[in-house]
């Protein structure tokens, strides 16, 4: 009876141990991810991306079938997804997705699109108001050209206008004449701005800034200087 | 079943449920570092103290967001998920899934212009280097646009038996907005706190350089408090100046449903996240708590709704990340009772120009930068540790 025992004890003891140590086991089989943070898209991945929403005739029917802007976000994972992947409960890495913004600066109409970036797939297609469309690299170049174009905005940043380029942010190349973007919205329903697309440039030369801006309404393709040093709103 | 033959069969039950909280724990630990660093592979592990026994651990993931479409996903450093562990034999505890900067938001005292720096255009981390994060002062960059620093973070205490000094790490990185840099900073200190800064720095604004602002940062916080199913409730020290006794009361009200709240300048209000399965070993509700990091005494509100409140409470909605709409967030009402839930809070700085910020030269050329200012907030745990950390073994 006593050799008995012990290995019952064992044998339980075994059993419930097993049991237990069963899920570390099951996190062997998870499969090694890249190197580089999952939220950041590959150039195929956004292009791939960006060619099924313009192919997608939801999408079609809001903004029209001019050549749109495209506005990617970097990738969002479903949290409940990585939850899962985190605890163990599966290998399965979590589901990307993407938000596109599709604006046709001519219709001034855009659409907002959720795609699943795994399955190439779009999930989502709703209107948005223009207003809603964050601002881009051409709305700058477009508005400088308008500025360039401006006997007024020449006037007041003098000969040198021309050799302004759009400095992207985020870099740090010494440019000599970077013209920068600073969009801008309205509060005040008497300001053209309160529903235009609007921005300000700003002028940095080698020695600082220039004390002058370019106030530029995209929608009313328009540039002028901004002389509302006390406030004034654009009427 | 005899007498001998039960006792074996408790004997072995016990044993194996003795292995199982064992090995739970350390399962817990194995599978979330397993785990963790393969679903993030530039995490940073960071134990405390820095040199002898480690006492607590952080597990930090973090990524910087460089997209085009910064309303739907703001741009920046973004700190998440985060695992806190307060003993080396406790298990690692998941305290934030994701905490990032909403928005920046700057009116001008004119009324015109009002700046969204993060939700309209698509500005980008500024670079970083060596000059930014010196070896010297316990930094590095750990990418091109995101600096780590490990160091020292003054007295921790100090009492009739002694004194220590506390530790912390930071990571940072400062979002180039044309003429102005505001610095993203996240810091994990040793004894569970984190804090979250912004620091406004850089050229003021061409042509209105002598105009008076505020900088306004709208974090959004997913707090996760050992796991998803968090509550939330609002703090209030609540005292009459004039009543002669001389009492005060601090009150706790539970938050049942998505809403803003004012931070009262007298009341210390304060959100608390807590999750009803989490306690302590004195059986105490673990939380943490928002704290405001209030500069300059106030916080400015304005015409647009999203800023007339400092707090606010959502449910966690993927697709939610924009401060400025806030208002429709919360409008529907949706519940924050035993949920996912995220919290918001909006600091400010009130930018009065001076001549310290600069000064015109001949040509009419603003010469100077304006100095760092900062506002923030801390999230505090409350009856997560068991005792005092760092001082002596829990009585």
């Amino acid at each position: 009876m006593k050799r008995l025992r012990i290995p019952r004890v064992a044998l339980i003891f075994a059993i419930v141990f097993a049991f237990n140590i069963a899920l570390p086991g099951h996190s062997r089989g998870a499969q090694e991810s890249p190197a580089r943070s999952k939220q950041s898209l590959t150039s195929d991945e956004r292009s791939v991306i960006e060619r099924a929403v313009l192919e997608d005739k939801r999408v079609r029917q809001i903004v029209g079938e001019e050549k749109p802007r495209v506005l990617t976000s970097d990738a969002q994972i479903d949290k409940a997804e990585a939850e899962a992947f985190l605890a163990g409960k599966t290998d399965k890495q979590p589901a990307r997705r993407v938000t596109v913004v599709v604006f046709n600066p001519k219709t001034n109409r855009a659409a907002r699109v959720l795609v699943s970036i795994e399955e190439s797939r779009i999930l989502e297609v709703q209107e948005i108001k223009a207003e809603e469309v964050p601002f881009s690299r051409e709305d700058a170049e477009d508005a400088l050209a308008l500025a360039k174009a401006s006997p007024e905005v020449r006037r007041a940043v003098g000969g040198r206008l021309d050799q302004f380029t759009i400095l992207e942010s985020g870099s740090d190349a010494r440019v000599p004449f970077a013209a920068q973007a600073l969009p801008l919205r309205s509060t005040n329903p008497r300001d053209p701005c309160s529903t235009d697309r609007c921005l300000d440039l700003i002028f940095r030369t080698e020695e600082g800034y220039l004390s002058v801006r370019a106030h530029v309404d995209l929608t009313k393709r328009t540039a002028t200087i901004e002389n509302k040093q006390d406030g004034g709103q654009h009427q | 079943m005899n007498a001998t033959s039960r006792r074996t069969w408790i004997v072995a039950i016990a044993l194996g449920l003795l292995s199982a909280s064992v090995s739970r724990a350390q399962v817990r630990t194995t599978i979330s570092l397993d785990r963790f660093f393969l679903f993030c592979p530039n995490a940073i592990t960071q134990n405390f103290p820095l040199n002898g026994p480690v006492q607590t651990s952080w597990l930090i993931c973090w990524h910087e967001v460089a997209g085009y479409n910064s309303l739907a996903n703001p741009n920046g450093l973004a700190i998440g998920p985060v695992y806190f562990r307060k003993s080396p034999n406790a298990p690692f505890v998941r305290v934030l899934w994701d905490m990032r900067v909403s928005d920046y938001f700057v009116p001008y005292h004119p009324g015109y212009p009002r700046f969204y720096d993060l939700s309209t255009y698509n500005f980008m981390l500024a670079p970083v280097s060596s000059a930014d994060c010196p070896a010297c002062q316990g930094g590095g960059p750990i990418s091109p646009h995101v600096c780590k620093e490990v160091r020292d973070r003054g007295l921790m205490w100090k009492d009739y038996g002694g004194v220590r000094r506390g530790e912390e790490l930071i990571l940072w990185g400062a979002i180039d907005a044309a003429n102005y840099r505001y610095i993203q900073e996240y810091t994990f200190r040793d004894d569970g706190m984190v804090i979250g800064r912004m620091g406004a720095t850089g050229q003021n604004l061409p042509y209105s350089e002598l105009i008076t602002h505020v900088h306004n940062a709208i974090w959004r916080i997913d707090v996760d408090l050992d796991g998803v199913t968090n509550s939330v409730s609002w703090l209030q020290h609540l005292e009459d100046p004039n009543n002669s006794a001389g009492t005060a009361t601090d009150t706790s009200t539970p938050i049942p449903t998505a809403r803003g709240l004012v931070w009262g300048v007298r009341t210390h209000d304060a959100l608390e996240v807590t999750n009803a399965a989490f306690k302590n070993a004195q059986g105490h509700l673990s939380g943490y708590r928002l704290v405001p990091l209030v500069t300059g005494g106030g916080l400015t509100q304005h015409y647009e709704k999203f800023t007339q409140n400092e707090f606010w409470v959502t449910p966690y909605n993927p697709s939610q990340f924009a401060a400025k709409l806030l208002p429709t967030y919360v409008a529907p009402n949706p519940s924050v009772a035993n949920t996912d839930i995220v919290l918001w809070y909006k600091g400010s700085l009130h930018h009065q120009p001076r001549d310290e910020d600069g000064t015109y030269n001949p040509n009419h050329l603003w010469v100077g930068t304006a100095h760092v200012m900062w506002t923030g907030f801390m999230l505090m745990p409350h009856d997560v540790f068991d005792c005092s950390p760092f001082y002596k073994p829990c009585p």
